[in-house]
């Protein structure tokens, strides 16, 4: 191959597209092992130790920036968990909570939804099938069937693949009854029976939904519970619900102990903890699974410079002590180890080894990489900026490429819809965005657990409403929450009530749930607005939701005018929303703008440019005010001050508007007070 | 020059001196008002309130006994040189009250002894070895020293031993933390973290700069490659 066809090839292959991990279940490059290998030895020390002693409270702590790895680490144990490994793990992935009344509840439900992920990619086993078999497995020869030659069969089937007694063995209702009796024998006393009998029922397909609804304690309908032979729950109380969530994650611990395995629940994208809420909640977290969750180790993944500076103080020493104890701090890559990423990047592009680093010029990558320290995201970014182009590809406007990352991130959850189960707090937290970017003041005291929030709108035309969530299967639960609209409809008269509900939620038309759909009648009657969210409406929330904590965690990148790469900012999101709130793929935000008669905002005329002559001057000053001061940077508040002793007319805006027009020059940095404008270095002698 | 450091100069220039402690600039009300001080500020405050106004003319030491010192921003070995031309003295007559702690001075008077710059003299009545200058030498090392800012073992050390102490055990200490406690000159501090960072020693990091304030993020560090830094991380190199 040429040098001009191995450019072509990487430009559509896009080797160094971009590192940032947005789901550590995802492997779309290989993974270079030896770039904290000795992190992932650590770790996978203490999983070994806990997995020698389910009862020893271990929790560890992995700190790095954006951009070292933390959920590529994640990623590699996941990976490395389906291998067999002498002291066999599971891996949980558990997002950062939203409502820190949830603790336990949230918790759980994380846990669950991680144990019924696929196995392996494509298969109809999840990881509770694999532990259940497990159990399975270690009674079945001391069950005794009535036909013993049968009984052979399946001793040597379970052997052999404990998951084939689901499917590939013919086992009568009656052998299930006798293992289902023989494991809550051998459970007795440490764990619930009625847990082992609905999970037993596993192998019924049809039964998995509830089973699932059932293991997050989600309070059942009576059609549901008799589906799977358990009581039909009432509503509970806080504390009641609190209470079974922690109960249910004691006895799943009890159940992953028995099969020799040890579950590591990674907390990762701390930073999204933004309130003291929910960071005492984290901790909550952490201190249960330490002290009441035999066999399951929490690891919790932070930056760096957040843990050290800010969240270790916010801790109870309990909580701070567990996690430093078993402190791990994620390295750089060094020359060999950039080498290293970029030729396997190009082996994954090219389908063989033997590419000699075409087509990079050696001495940059050895100018880039030698004597320095970097992050692999660096390494990859570094190596994009020094990839040479046929035909310089412009750089789309900042919300074109969030939206081709956003474009992605949906259609994952499109093509794997399973994996994110009915969430109330991340649709939340979707809708929240929505309301923010269309300036409507929100309220999320409400005071009722029912309602998520009230909202007011001044433009174009003064509105008000309440916002309800609901993802519970529970008709008394449905029709309480359908009541808090029915309510605030009756107490104000044009007002907009959105009652949202995902599809997959149980909500059976008549005659049956004859009273709830009589209280939905009503609630439709008198304006409400029923939105049931179809398989593409939700996956929109949940984008917007996970695309949130990875702009929050400095996990996506965006190229700037000057073909440099940077972290995307929460402000660019929010501008990325609202530039394309009323486009594709957003069907829900615009249906509800449609009710909410919010009109396209007329945008102003763009004001005309600046006269070339006085922007020239301004930016010279702006350089003049700026080079004196250490490290050339100034906060726009002096850059003012500097501009007005110098009988320079002018204010912030304009002042922002050029610095962002030659974003080539400058860099903005967010402080604590006023942004800092700061020359960059290649600017810092020349002339504007 | 900021008008503060100025108004420091002017007093040094006054006292012929190249030093004064921190708690001496208590009685000069111009300072104490250009610093928005009043009352009694302590040693602290004052280093606080001085340290975003110093980055050309004036440097912050920590001296003897953990005393705070305004600096002319020349080099310690100039320091030293200076004060015993002024006043030739024995080592620990020196180290008494002097701006640079006795570590350093441990470390560049030999130095400047085997260059010639600096001489011991037994004194004949008393068995003290004198420290005296020797004034030709000055001009051949000082320029060129502060030019170049030569990066030792000892800068690397004394760099370790800030991120140790501001750090308390902990693997991310912010930079412009170091930079206040070392006081060295900007240039110093910057090259020792660049020849840190250029032997592998340390990593530098980006972090989030929107939790610092202004002074801060003005006292991190700029790397070539990286842009602005505000932690750094030592690193375990076998």
């Amino acid at each position: 191959m040429t040098r001009e066809q191995c450019i072509e090839l990487l430009e559509k292959k896009l080797p160094f597209a971009s590192s940032s991990v947005s789901d550590p279940k995802d492997l779309f490059y290989p993974d270079i092992q030896s770039i904290n290998k000795n992190v992932y030895d650590d770790l996978y020390r203490l999983i070994q130790h806990k997995g020698q002693n389910p009862k020893l409270g271990l929790a560890a702590l992995v700190l790095g920036e954006a951009g070292d790895g933390k959920t590529h680490l994640i990623n590699r144990l996941i990976c490395n968990s389906r291998e067999k490994n002498e002291y066999p793990y599971i891996v949980a992935y558990i997002q950062p909570i939203e409502d820190p009344t949830q603790t336990y509840p949230y918790l759980l439900r994380e846990i669950v939804s991680n144990l019924f992920f696929p196995m392996e990619k494509d298969s109809p086993m999840a990881i509770m099938d694999s532990i259940l078999a497990e159990l399975i497995k270690q009674v079945i020869p001391k069950c005794s069937f009535k036909n013993k030659k049968f009984q052979a069969v399946v001793n040597n089937a379970i052997q052999n693949k404990p998951t084939s007694i689901f499917h590939e063995v013919d086992l009568s209702e009656q052998s299930w009854k006798v293992i289902e009796n023989k494991i809550i024998k051998e459970f007795s006393g440490v764990c619930d029976p009625v847990l082992i009998r609905v999970l037993i029922q596993l192998r019924h397909v049809d039964r998995r939904f509830a089973i699932i609804d059932w293991l997050k304690c989600n309070a059942l309908d009576s059609e549901a519970a008799k589906l799977i032979k358990v009581k039909p729950a009432n509503i509970q109380s806080h504390e009641a619900t609190e209470q079974a969530a922690r109960d249910m994650i004691r006895n799943i611990s009890v159940l992953i102990g028995n099969c020799n395995q040890s579950l590591l629940v990674c907390f990762d994208r701390l930073e999204n903890l933004n309130t003291s809420d929910k960071i005492q909640s984290f901790g909550k977290m952490i201190e249960f699974l330490v002290d009441d969750a035999p066999s399951m180790m929490p690891a919790a993944f932070c930056r760096g410079d957040l843990w050290d500076n800010y969240l270790q103080d916010k801790f109870n020493s309990h909580v701070s002590g567990r996690l430093k104890s078993n402190c791990f701090v994620l390295s750089g890559c060094n020359y060999e180890q950039a080498m290293e990423l970029i030729s396997s990047r190009l082996t994954w592009a090219y389908g063989h080894s033997a590419h000699n680093f075409c087509p990079f010029n050696e001495d940059d990558l050895i100018q880039s990489f030698h004597h320095r320290v970097t992050s692999a995201r660096n390494v990859i970014q570094k190596a994009k900026e020094l990839l040479p182009v046929i035909e310089p590809q412009p750089i789309l406007p900042i919300p074109e490429q969030l939206m081709t990352h956003f474009q992605k991130l949906y259609k994952k959850i499109i093509n794997e819809f399973d994996r994110h189960s009915p969430e109330r707090l991340r649709l939340r937290r979707a809708l929240l965005l929505f309301f923010e970017i269309i300036d409507c003041a929100v309220n999320t005291q409400t005071g009722d657990d029912y309602i998520d929030f009230t909202f007011s709108l001044d433009k174009p035309k003064p509105k008000e409403g309440m916002v309800l969530i609901d993802v519970k299967s529970h008709h008394s639960s449905v029709a309480a929450s359908l009541r808090r609209g029915i309510d605030y409809l009756t107490a104000n008269k044009n007002s907009h009530v959105f009652y949202f509900r995902d599809e997959r939620c149980f909500f059976p038309k008549p005659p049956k749930w004859k009273a709830t759909n009589i209280v939905l009648d009503k609630f439709k009657g008198l304006g409400g607005h029923v939105m049931i969210m179809d398989r593409n409406e939700a996956a929109q929330c949940y984008a917007v939701t996970l695309m949130n904590y990875e702009i929050t965690s400095g996990d996506v990148s965006i190229d700037t005018p000057d073909f440099q790469t940077e972290k995307a900012s929460i402000e660019q999101y929010m501008h990325f929303l609202h530039t394309y709130v009323n486009n594709e793929p957003f069907t829900l935000f615009k249906k509800m703008g449609k009710i909410l008669e919010l009109r396209k905002k007329v945008s102003s005329p763009t004001p005309p440019p600046p006269p070339i002559r006085s922007g020239k001057e301004l930016l010279k000053n702006i350089l003049d005010c700026l080079r004196p001061q250490p490290m050339m940077m100034a906060s726009t508040k002096n850059i003012l001050e500097y501009l007005s002793n110098h009988d320079i007319q002018t204010n912030l805006d304009e002042v922002m508007k050029l610095i962002k027009r030659f974003n080539d020059r400058f860099v903005i940095h967010q402080s604590k007070t006023d942004p800092i404008v700061m020359i960059k270095k290649e600017w810092m002698n020349a002339q504007p | 020059m900021t008008q503060i450091e100025q108004e420091i100069i002017n007093i040094l220039d006054k006292e012929e001196k190249d030093y004064v402690t921190l708690n001496s600039l208590k009685k000069k009300g111009s300072i104490m008002r250009l610093l928005n001080l009043n009352k009694k500020p302590s040693q602290s405050d004052i280093k606080k309130k001085l340290q975003p106004h110093v980055h050309q003319a004036i440097r912050i030491t920590e001296g003897f006994n953990q005393k705070w010192f305004a600096a002319r921003n020349i080099s310690d070995k100039e320091l030293v040189f200076n004060s015993i031309q002024s006043n030739p003295r024995s080592l620990p007559q020196l180290r008494k009250n002097f701006v640079l702690k006795t570590q350093r001075l441990l470390t560049i008077v030999p130095e400047m002894v085997s260059s010639g710059q600096l001489s011991f003299w037994l004194k004949s009545d008393k068995f003290v070895m004198q420290l005296t200058a020797n004034e030709f030498e000055q001009s051949k090392e000082m320029p060129q020293e502060e030019e170049s800012c030569h990066i030792t073992e000892t800068d690397h050390q004394q760099m370790k031993e800030a991120y140790d102490h501001v750090g308390q055990g902990k693997s991310f200490v912010r930079i412009y933390q170091l930079r206040e406690h070392l006081g060295w000159s900007r240039n110093r501090f910057d090259k020792t973290i660049e020849d840190l960072a250029r032997k592998l020693m340390i990593q530098l990091h980006r972090s989030d700069p929107s939790v610092l304030s202004e002074e801060e993020i003005k006292n991190s560090y700029n790397d070539n490659d990286l842009g602005l830094c505000i932690t750094l991380t030592w690193r375990n190199v076998s």
